[in-house]
């Protein structure tokens, strides 16, 4: 436990103990009782929990202050630790540069951030979260942020529903390693490579049991379940997840991913620059009305995340977490999260320690399943930030227009860029007839 | 180094910041270019001359550089998990900074050796190692500061970091190992007999770049002063006084994990190159002239052969020579390179892309030198505090 977690922890027994009176009076304010509340939660037995569909939709690369470290600004939402306006940064040339309102919602033109497990450490630099533009060839972009204003949907949801300031991305590494967390707890490669995943998964979990579950996805192809040798039983395109929402007959496990290609090129909807975060925003909408209009909706809890920070500034050092690997132990910086449910808290921020390995420990709390290794095991359990004593149906509308990219008009040949994996993924696959290794 | 700094303090949005940078780095080249005086003393008068760039914000005051060059190992080769040199990957790498997207210029060996001393883009012969130690015919010269032509010996006018040196009252010193007499070479236009090791003799002159350069062999007092065996290193070592600025040290054929099996039958590879650096670099590093203000900085002249990787960084240019540097791609390879130095924090990366002719750049910048060669190009990245990252600017 990193020593930031230490203090964090007490603080809230401070709060804790002042927040009792608190509740009883109501005097405490709303946040102080939210507080209290969170640290009061017991579970329930999972099979009376109501919860019989998590959704767990997973976007690319941006960090909590880049995205939300607006939120502190929101009133009663003072105590979240958000940062965006005021920090500056050293280049490598010592040229310090004023973090900064981004204008440009496609980040066409710009370096992809440095993300990868040495960047991150660069980036961290001990603790003092101030590397960002002298890892990989950052440029401003890295220490840009948006306002709650610019993001239609993230922007209302995270001040809507419940969020998270201390949720880190999995580990400080890439995508895969991240996703790898995602759907195994742990990761075998510190970088992206197009080799097979053996361990264990979620799904191998799921189907021993017989729990329903489902990959959706948004390219045409699943692509990331290539490099799992132990894959979801199910797979479908996103268009099938909004039908199966209609319908009612989510499964009890939904991953949903985005269009990953063609990020290049800007016109994915993953929100991994260069794409447009207005395809993103549409699809998390899209995402977030099917789940809230469906027959299921009552027992459903979507959580949306980012797989890991992207390189985008962010304040908080993450610290280690059990692991099978001291190598793969550091959690990455954190990343946006909400929690979307009839028993999720409105209007409210978990200061406690979360990663993606959190869900996972809620999918297995809820079915019985084993975990997959140390990490699962000891992780906060996600369902933990839920109020299943009072759930409530209501949900708003948001208004967020259909978007379609155009894409970046002419794309440099960028080095070091993640955005070629995903169609070196998909050449790999047709290539081999359907699978990632003959 | 104060007005840079205050300079650079005032500076907010990051466009201007980079404008501006742009503007030091054009300035930093001009001046000082034409006077290349040739001679063969070291021009004292010249030494302080009021021409000289500055030294950037961004550069500690590093006096020693010591550059040792092993041979044709790639970055994941070499400092991947399965390395076959434990002690470079492992307990050397500690103690620095580990440059993990450095990339090598070209294939095959010797012009990435002319890279890092001169900035000289590889031609056909120097890509396949000068079998023939042919004069370089010039037909002409083009930016930025280059000989078009072909052929290995470069003539006088072609501007090198230790003809640089000399003129701005610096020492520098190639240490070559097993190069039996200072300033070994064959005669202009004969056969090199080095490109084949025998046992007791591993010396390569293409792994010997002064050899290259009129301007430093032509002469000959100036060339034995200066490009010396390798066991002179351990006495010059001793005091700071000895200690050249410059210390650019290529191990042989063997010890370079060049040859696979080692001319005298030996196991080659990395393994002999964990050999050389565990005899050599506690040498350098307990030296006073490094641990007063030494920078050690340890990479390969190129990826294994131009098949396996001849990929660059950087925006690399081919020159006006030949159509790819790498020979079947634009570069080198990526190779990686390792900077230990006082200026440097233990067990860190830099992840920005570098190649050889960054490398001759950053050391300009070290000793305050003019741009030469490739090293000019506009926006070339050069070492910053991503690589001197101790914090020494706060200090």
């Amino acid at each position: 436990m990193t020593l930031s977690q230490g203090s964090r922890l007490g603080r809230r027994t401070l709060l804790g103990a002042a927040g009792a009176a608190g509740l009883l009076t109501a005097a405490g304010g709303y946040r102080m009782l939210s507080d209290e509340a969170e640290a009061a939660t017991a579970l329930p037995h999972p099979r009376d929990s109501g919860i019989e569909h998590i959704v767990v939709l997973m976007m690319e690369n941006r960090s909590f202050d880049h995205m939300l470290g607006w939120l502190p600004s929101l009133s009663g939402y003072s105590d979240v630790d958000g940062k965006q306006a005021g920090l500056t940064y050293l280049d490598r040339y010592r040229v310090p540069h004023r973090t900064h309102h981004l204008t440009v919602m496609a980040s066409c033109g710009f370096q992809d951030p440095d993300h990868s497990y040495e960047g991150g450490r660069i980036q961290l630099n001990g603790g003092r979260c101030n590397g960002w533009l002298r890892s990989g060839q950052n440029d401003s972009l890295s220490i840009g942020y948006y306002q709650q204003a610019d993001l239609p949907f993230l922007g209302r949801a995270a001040a809507d529903w419940t969020t998270f300031d201390r949720y880190f991305s999995a580990v400080m590494a890439e995508t895969y390693p991240n996703r790898f967390y995602m759907h195994g707890a742990r990761t075998d490669r510190l970088h992206n490579d197009l080799t097979l995943f053996t361990y264990p998964t979620i799904w191998s979990r799921l189907k021993a049991k017989g729990v329903s579950h489902c990959y959706y996805h948004g390219d045409t192809l699943p692509l990331f379940t290539f490099l799992l040798k132990h894959k979801p039983a199910h797979t479908k395109p996103f268009a099938s997840f909004i039908a199966d929402a209609k319908a009612g007959t989510l499964p009890a496990v939904s991953f949903v991913d985005p269009r990953f290609t063609d990020e290049e090129a800007g016109t994915s909807n993953d929100d991994h620059p260069h794409a447009d975060l207005r395809a993103g925003e549409d699809f998390m909408n899209q995402a977030y009305d099917a789940v809230r209009t469906s027959p299921n909706w009552a027992n459903t809890v979507l959580v949306i995340t980012y797989d890991e920070w992207g390189g985008f500034f962010d304040h908080v050092p993450p610290g280690h977490a059990p692991d099978v690997s001291r190598k793969t132990s550091l959690r990455g910086f954190r990343v946006p999260t909400v929690v979307i449910s009839p028993f999720a808290r409105r209007r409210f921020v978990s200061h406690r320690t979360f990663d993606h390995t959190s869900i996972l420990r809620m999918i297995e709390w809820r079915h019985g399943l084993k975990p997959l290794t140390v990490r699962d095991q000891k992780a906060r359990n996600l369902a933990t930030v839920l109020n299943f004593a009072h759930p409530k149906l209501s949900s708003p509308t948001y208004n967020v227009p259909p978007f379609t990219s155009q894409g970046c008009s002419a794309t440099a040949d960028l080095e070091g860029s993640e955005f070629k994996e995903w169609p070196a993924l998909k050449q790999r696959i047709l290539a081999n007839g359907g699978v990632l290794e003959r | 180094m104060r007005s840079p700094r205050s300079t650079a303090l005032r500076i907010g949005p990051f466009r201007v910041g980079l404008v501006l940078l742009a503007l030091a780095v054009a300035l930093s080249v001009s001046p000082a270019e034409a006077s290349g005086g040739l001679n063969g003393k070291a021009p004292g008068a010249a030494a302080v001359g009021p021409d000289r760039p500055r030294r950037p914000a961004y550069v500690p005051k590093i006096r020693h550089v010591f550059v040792i060059n092993i041979e044709n190992k790639g970055y994941d080769e070499t400092f991947g998990p399965g390395t076959a040199s434990p002690y470079l990957a492992g307990k050397l790498r500690r103690k620095g900074v580990l440059l993990n997207s450095h990339y090598a210029t070209a294939h095959n060996s010797l012009p990435n050796y002319l890279a890092q001393i001169s900035g000289q883009a590889p031609n056909l012969q120097t890509q396949a190692d000068c079998h023939t130690f042919s004069r370089f015919h010039r037909t002409g010269r083009r930016a930025p500061g280059q000989a078009v032509g072909t052929g290995c010996v470069y003539p006088r006018s072609v501007r090198t970091l230790p003809r640089q040196m000399t003129h701005a009252g610096l020492t520098w010193r190639g240490y070559m190992q097993q190069m039996r007499q200072p300033c070994v070479h064959p005669r202009i236009g004969r056969r090199d007999t080095t490109q084949l090791a025998t046992p007791g003799h591993n010396y390569a002159v293409r792994h010997n770049p002064f050899m290259y350069f009129r301007s430093i062999i032509s002469h000959h007092a100036y060339c034995r002063r200066h490009v010396r065996p390798l066991h002179d290193l351990r006495v010059d070592l001793r005091h700071r006084r000895t200690t050249r600025n410059l210390s650019y040290i290529t191990p042989d054929l063997c010890q370079d994990g060049h040859d696979a099996t080692c001319a005298n039958g030996e196991k080659g590879g990395l393994r002999q190159v964990d050999r050389f650096l565990k005899r050599w670099v506690p040498r350098i590093l307990s030296s006073p002239a490094f641990k007063r203000n030494g920078m050690l900085i340890i990479t390969a002249d190129e990826s294994d052969n131009a098949v396996v990787d001849s990929s660059a960084c950087c925006d690399e240019r081919s020159g006006p020579n030949v159509a790819q540097a790498g020979i079947l791609g634009p570069g080198g390879g990526k190779v990686g390179a390792l900077v230990i130095s006082r200026f440097t924090r233990h067990n860190t990366w830099s992840t920005t892309p570098y190649n050889h002719y960054s490398l001759l750049a950053s050391l300009e910048e070290i000793f305050r030198l003019p741009k030469i060669g490739m090293a000019k190009v506009h926006g070339l990245p050069v070492f910053g505090i991503d690589v001197y990252n101790n914090g020494w600017w706060h200090r």
